[in-house]
């Protein structure tokens, strides 16, 4: 594989603390870094701004939905053969990427989700209550979409090229995750499901808070299906 | 609660459901705020017009159905400057997708990055 030509999208949203942390390790693997802020106020695009990647930046906060949809477009411009989404704070483990993108270079899919609930050490890892969420929300995306997968919300996934044209993000907030799966199987794209461990570092944690982030979603979900 | 209550809510509920879902146009939009503002002439002008109406559905006085149709017309209203408004947030997401992407800079190309900021 040639590690250059994988586009590694890094949407990213007042994470100073971690961004630089993360685009190094993507960059020491040898990957192509897309770095798209998303009208961060803090330093994160200062930050961003000294390192070897692509920048790109939104005048105004969009939401990540926005932000990985500037980032494919970005990716398939410049000659992409595959893209990653990769969260920004610290969450996801740039050694992972080797795995999330074998199916698709193997031909067996088109796309490959990540998975925090395949194997056991990972799903061990999330705490209790956001565990709980997830898997309402598991069910409600099921419902919603006709795909029903181990995991959702996990912001770690790898597409071919063929695969991140079909697909068009127009819902900005997280339901876009939600958005993304009607997209792969309105498209009729292959997917895969791999495990990947999700590290839930104490930064990460006081940043989510993931009942909020649940009523947002189940919202932006029926405002989609009625405001299409 | 008559029969026709809940036969006449679940009606109008599918009613903008589907109007909002499949129906929707700029003219369709223009022509129901102009028939909604007619018939509130009309009825303020014809209090018992309002009477009859409430009578031939069942319900017992005039003014209720005021109450109905005037709970009807915020609701559509309100659905109406929702989807407008998502309208407009995603037309602004294209204009500053599109100038993110018009502005993106290569690795290497951080003076000239930090200079456009």
């Amino acid at each position: 594989m040639n590690r250059a030509s994988v586009f590694v999208i890094v949407p990213c949203y007042n994470e100073e603390r971690t961004v630089g942390a993360v685009l190094e390790s993507l960059l020491s693997f040898g990957y192509t870094v897309v770095a798209v802020d998303d009208g961060s106020t803090d330093n994160s695009w200062k930050v961003t701004c000294t390192l070897p990647v692509h920048a790109l930046r939104h005048p105004i906060n969009l939401g990540q939905g926005a932000a990985l949809q500037t980032g494919m477009s970005y990716a398939l411009r410049e000659g992409a053969a595959l893209v990653v989404h990769f969260d920004a704070d610290g969450q996801h483990a740039a050694e992972q990427i080797g795995d999330l993108v074998a199916p698709i270079l193997s031909g067996e899919a088109d796309v490959v989700l990540g998975s925090r609930f395949l194997r056991k050490s990972d799903s061990e890892l999330v705490p209790f209550v956001r565990a709980l969420v997830l898997k309402a929300g598991i069910v409600i995306n099921g419902l919603l979409t006709g795909m029903w997968l181990h995991d959702t919300h996990n912001g770690f996934r790898a597409l071919s090229a063929r695969a991140a044209r079909a697909i068009r993000l127009r819902e900005s907030g997280f339901a876009h995750a939600t958005e993304i799966l009607a997209e792969l199987r309105g498209a009729r794209l292959r997917v895969v499901e791999c495990p990947v461990t999700v590290r839930y570092t104490e930064y990460a944690l006081s940043k989510g808070q993931p009942m909020r982030n649940a009523v947002n979603i189940v919202v932006d979900l029926c405002l989609r299906k009625l405001f299409r | 609660m008559t029969v026709i209550q809940p036969i006449l809510t679940l009606l109008v509920v599918g009613a903008v459901i589907a109007y909002f879902v499949w129906l929707r146009s700029r003219l369709a939009d223009r022509l129901i705020v102009l028939v909604v503002a007619a018939a509130a002439i009309v009825l303020v002008g014809n209090p018992d017009l309002a009477t009859l109406l409430a009578h031939s559905v069942g319900v017992g006085r005039g003014v209720d159905v005021i109450i109905y149709l005037t709970l009807f017309g915020y609701g559509f209203l309100g659905m109406l400057l929702i989807s407008k408004v998502r309208g407009l947030e995603a037309r602004l997401a294209e204009l500053a997708q599109a100038l993110a992407l018009a502005t993106a800079s290569k690795p290497g190309e951080g003076s000239v990055r930090s200079d456009a900021r």
